[in-house]
């Protein structure tokens, strides 16, 4: 439950299992979202997206955890929240420049409408652009998986699937 | 289209890495030159983001899972291991309250003695008041000693009502005590008629008026109690306050020496011996209370002894008896050669193979026992050869007492069973006696009078007993004896004429139940 061992199964590739680690840390952010104004639900989404904030961080290889990671995921935490509430103006703009501001977390918010137009996404053309995207299959490789009758057709489905992305993220947008 | 499509892929090359310095280097500057490119750059760039982000969330969520799983888990464990800790904890609180059972006696003969506490389910020790001497100054009719000197304990004492008929032919039934001439000189220890046995030390006696310590000789007076029939002659129950008790026997003693009553001291205490043939748990001792009318039975003692023991030479030597444990007492005497006896709990071992250690020689500093250990199972002589065991021999609960008077040794029945009123219907008469005798157990109850009813309270439904009852009327005995089971329904008594013999026939017949 240290540190180190997280740190390791991030290294390892283990992110389930990091992340598994990091969930035992959530019960006391949870009473810190509690504590200034938000649901239950809220703090999840919060500790979701802090816990993104930080994955993505640690991918950078210039970023430098000094403190520990509860202490990053805390504040990490604080300022989602309080630019959720800020949105959402049901609070007072009090300390927010006092924050240490995430740069990670409000490119983030950049890639949130990408990410949902994606998941609006028919489930075949998740798994053919997942495959694509994240398991890095040639073409050829993901016709044979998604039994189409040649990497030509795999490669214009995924570009029909693009398109409906985009399709999903206008709509979003307006 | 294609085009598009060509650039998407171009995009994918670039962010993938699969472009060469060249293809690179004409990217980038495209990207500063072409605007449409650049913003399908971002697009694809930010797509691929949403991407990752949906697989990451994914990663997330089934990590949130399999936390909350481990949380549960968790919980389960613990509260699993709470809850078989409290059951061990109740299953061993339940098991140290009923007394040892016996293990296979063999080469554990030694070790089990030494750790040989015989534990009983303890109630809070019901502290001995200190009462009006029991034993009043003998009256005139000194015939008849029990008859007075009981006249506090007993239903009806001569200054309430006129005693009914059957009261004077209770009075004109009670058994005669035993007398017994005590020197104070020495311990003594005396065994009545019925295998009681008191065990008194040497100068234990004060004369109740003066206090001092009374020397010489005295005369104490026992009346035994075990039988059914003597119960009831004595007009006698098992009630405690109104909890039933199942009685292992009823003592009465008095003593005096010459017109002077005496009384224990305070320092000493008798030794009682209870005989039983069929040893049951948690027997305590009571004493004797009158309850204004009734004889009420109250606990003073819960603790059935259990002597010191010692380890010899390998070999186990007792002061007293030990309940509950094998192991060995002796005997020994200067002249006579070694005897031994072995102690047991009521199971009684057949076969059982001991290597008696030979020990030769008088034994200095043992404490020698005045008669036999009565808790014997079986007895060797000298010659290590089994003698057969004695009706004689047989087991008693141990008990010691600080008073004289009513000792009862009894226990109480808790019945699971619903405690119920039970009525018996007696019609009109002013002169019945009824009590309930338990057919399982031997406890009488005596019944109350309301209205045409005699009535007995909390007693244990479903439980089989004897309605025994006699009435006088217009010079004529009358009893009934109704076996029945308790329950809500009336028991009518059906009464038939006797004759005063073929009364006191039935009431002996008593004990053959």
């Amino acid at each position: 439950m240290n540190d180190k061992k997280i740190l390791g199964f991030f290294e390892n590739g283990q992110r389930e299992k990091a992340f598994k680690e990091l969930y035992t840390l959530y019960p006391r952010i949870e009473k810190l979202i509690l504590s200034k104004g938000g649901q239950k639900q809220d703090a999840l989404d919060v500790f979701q997206e802090a816990l993104i904030v930080l994955y993505k961080n640690l991918l950078k290889s210039d970023f430098k955890l000094s403190s520990s990671f509860y202490t990053y995921l805390h504040s990490v935490s604080r300022f989602i929240w309080s630019d959720i509430q800020k949105k959402n103006k049901k609070t007072n703009y009090e300390t927010l420049h006092h924050e240490e501001s995430f740069q990670e977390y409000l490119d983030e918010r950049k890639y949130q409408f990408a990410e949902k137009s994606f998941s609006e996404l028919g489930e075949r053309c998740k798994q053919l652009l997942l495959l694509f995207y994240h398991q890095k299959m040639s073409f050829k490789n993901i016709a044979k998986a998604m039994q189409f009758s040649s990497d030509k057709v795999a490669k214009n489905q995924k570009y029909k699937c693009l398109a409906k992305a985009k399709a999903n993220f206008n709509a979003i947008q307006s | 289209m294609k085009n598009h499509i060509q650039n998407i892929e171009l995009v994918n090359q670039y962010l993938n890495n699969e472009l060469n310095n060249s293809e690179r280097e004409s990217f980038t500057e495209r990207l500063t030159e072409d605007n449409e490119f650049k913003n399908l750059f971002d697009e694809q760039s930010s797509f691929i983001e949403g991407v990752k982000r949906y697989v990451l969330k994914g990663e997330i969520k089934q990590a949130y899972r399999t936390y909350k799983l481990y949380k549960l888990l968790k919980i389960l464990g613990v509260t699993l291991l709470v809850v078989s800790l409290i059951i061990t904890f109740f299953s061993l609180i339940k098991k140290s309250s009923d007394t040892i059972t016996i293990d296979k006696p063999t080469t554990e003969i030694f070790s089990t003695s030494s750790s040989n506490t015989v534990k009983k389910a303890t109630l809070s020790e019901a502290t001995i008041k200190s009462v009006d001497p029991i034993v009043k100054t003998i009256e005139s009719n000194t015939d008849t000693p029990e008859q007075t000197s009981t006249s506090e304990v007993l239903i009806v004492p001569d200054n309430q009502k006129n005693t009914t008929e059957i009261e004077q032919l209770y009075s004109s039934l009670k058994k005669q005590p035993e007398v017994f001439q005590i020197n104070t000189a020495k311990d003594t220890v005396i065994t009545c008629k019925e295998g009681t046995l008191i065990k008194i030390k040497a100068n234990s006696f004060i004369d109740s008026k003066t206090n001092q310590i009374i020397k010489g000789k005295f005369q104490l007076k026992v009346t035994e109690y075990y039988k059914l029939s003597d119960i009831i002659k004595a007009n006698l129950t098992t009630l405690a306050n109104d909890a039933i008790l199942e009685t292992g026997g009823m003592l009465y003693m008095e003593a005096s020496q010459n017109t002077t009553i005496c009384q224990l001291s305070s320092k000493n205490t008798l030794k009682i011996e209870f005989p039983y043939e069929q040893r049951k748990k948690n027997m305590k001792l009571f004493k004797g209370e009158k309850d204004h009318d009734l004889v009420n039975w109250k606990l003073i003692n819960n603790k059935e002894i259990t002597p010191k023991t010692e380890l010899i030479n390998g070999v186990l030597l007792t002061e007293e008896p030990i309940i509950d444990t094998l192991s060995y007492s002796f005997i020994t005497s200067l002249n006579n050669p070694l005897k031994e006896k072995v102690i047991a709990n009521d199971k009684f071992q057949e076969g059982l193979d001991l290597e008696i250690p030979s020990v030769k020689g008088p034994m200095k500093g043992l404490k020698i026992l005045a008669t036999d250990s009565l808790l014997v199972n079986s007895k060797y002589d000298n010659k290590k050869n089994r003698v057969s065991i004695n009706k004689n021999d047989i087991s008693h609960y141990i008990f010691s007492a600080s008073k004289l008077g009513w000792i009862n040794c009894d226990r109480f029945i808790n019945s699971k069973k619903t405690k119920i009123k039970f009525k018996v219907k007696v019609g009109k008469g002013a002169d019945i006696d009824v009590k309930m005798i338990f057919k399982n157990f031997k406890a009488v109850l005596p019944g109350k009078i309301e209205n045409e009813n005699y009535t007995f309270s909390k007693v244990p439904i479903d439980e089989p007993v004897l309605i025994y009852a006699i009435k006088f009327e217009n010079g004529q005995y009358y009893i009934a004896l109704q076996n029945t089971t308790i329950s809500n329904k009336k028991s009518p008594l059906i009464f038939e004429k006797v004759s005063l013999p073929k009364l006191k026939e039935k009431i002996n017949k008593l004990n053959s139940l």
